[in-house]
């Protein structure tokens, strides 16, 4: 792949940036990405792109009727956010495994930062399999949603 | 109406469009190369979109309360290269596990593991969307998109 991994927030102490870019090591974290603040219009393009048009996520009287201050972000919106950040990382033709779980809701206005670290590495036959951590943070502290990735890079 | 562990809807053509990709990855807030070119890959999350071109009966029903049921989980696994832009999958849906455990403020707490198996013309599995969906013990304070 292509680009530059930023070395400003590696967790490795002795992570050498290209290095760690041709094969990640256990350990190492790149720079987070934020994706905000979020706005309805962000939770409408994604409705229309996955086609899930629960009208709690754009429309104000559904989910102010529903007992919410405001509408929400879709779930899969933030999981869609924090791939970006993983394929942005590690080649988006690399991936073989993507999975998250959902905690906090997220809101308009909100800040989220993504962010990942290298748990496993592994030699393939067909390729080096590196396995990640990734989690989406909202500006409160809380997680959004948590998950992991495989990422098969070719030698 | 509940459905019977082992249950399997109806399989489906999901073509892998172009157009489509591109406006996924612009709703990721993505820009890399690789998503818009006339050989663009999907996105992980992509795969997400293959449920708008069900038709009846392949959705597979798991008999959980609306207003009480959360998407949990999400797990896409791909078995090879991503599939690209111009390819046609079969979709097949399946429920592919129950289990319940204890609410934490009493009650029982539900859950159905959905699993849908993309394969090419051939028949080889090329992807596995896993959904994980729950049933809460009391009304849901944070329903999310995906009430089934």
């Amino acid at each position: 792949m292509t680009g530059t991994v930023p070395s400003s927030r590696s967790t490795a102490t002795d992570v050498d940036v290209r290095s760690s870019l041709d094969a990640p090591a256990v350990g190492f974290s790149p720079a987070p990405r934020v994706f905000g603040p979020l706005t309805r219009q962000m939770f409408v393009r994604y409705a229309g792109a996955s086609g899930d048009m629960n009208p709690m996520h754009y429309d104000e009287f559904v989910a102010t009727a529903a007992g919410y201050p405001s509408v929400f972000s879709q779930g899969m919106h933030q999981a869609a956010l924090l791939a970006t950040f993983a394929t942005d990382w590690l080649g988006p033709s690399n991936v073989r495994r993507f999975q998250v779980r959902f905690h906090e809701q997220v809101w308009p206005g909100d800040v989220l930062t993504c962010a990942g670290v290298v748990t496993a590495v592994e030699e393939r036959p067909e390729g080096v399999l590196v396995t990640v951590d990734l989690t989406c943070t909202r500006q409160t502290g809380g997680v959004a949603v948590s998950g992991g990735a495989d990422f098969l890079l070719p030698r | 109406m509940s459905a019977p562990m082992g249950t399997v809807g109806t399989p489906y053509e999901y073509p892998v469009e172009r157009g489509k990709i591109r406006e996924f990855a612009i709703a990721a807030q993505s820009e890399a190369p690789e998503y818009f070119g006339p050989g663009a890959v999907i996105p992980p999350t992509f795969l997400t979109t293959a449920s708008r071109w069900a038709p009846e009966g392949a959705r597979v029903r798991v008999g959980f309360e609306q207003s009480r049921t959360l998407h949990g989980d999400q797990e896409y696994v791909f078995h090879g290269p991503l599939p690209r832009a111009g390819a046609m999958l079969y979709a097949t849906e399946r429920l592919a596990g129950r289990y319940e455990k204890a609410g934490r403020r009493g009650g029982t707490m539900r859950f159905a593991v959905i699993v849908t198996d993309f394969r090419d013309a051939s028949g080889a599995l090329v992807a596995e969307s896993r959904a994980t969906v729950i049933e809460t013990a009391k009304p849901a304070t944070a329903p999310t998109e995906e009430s089934r």
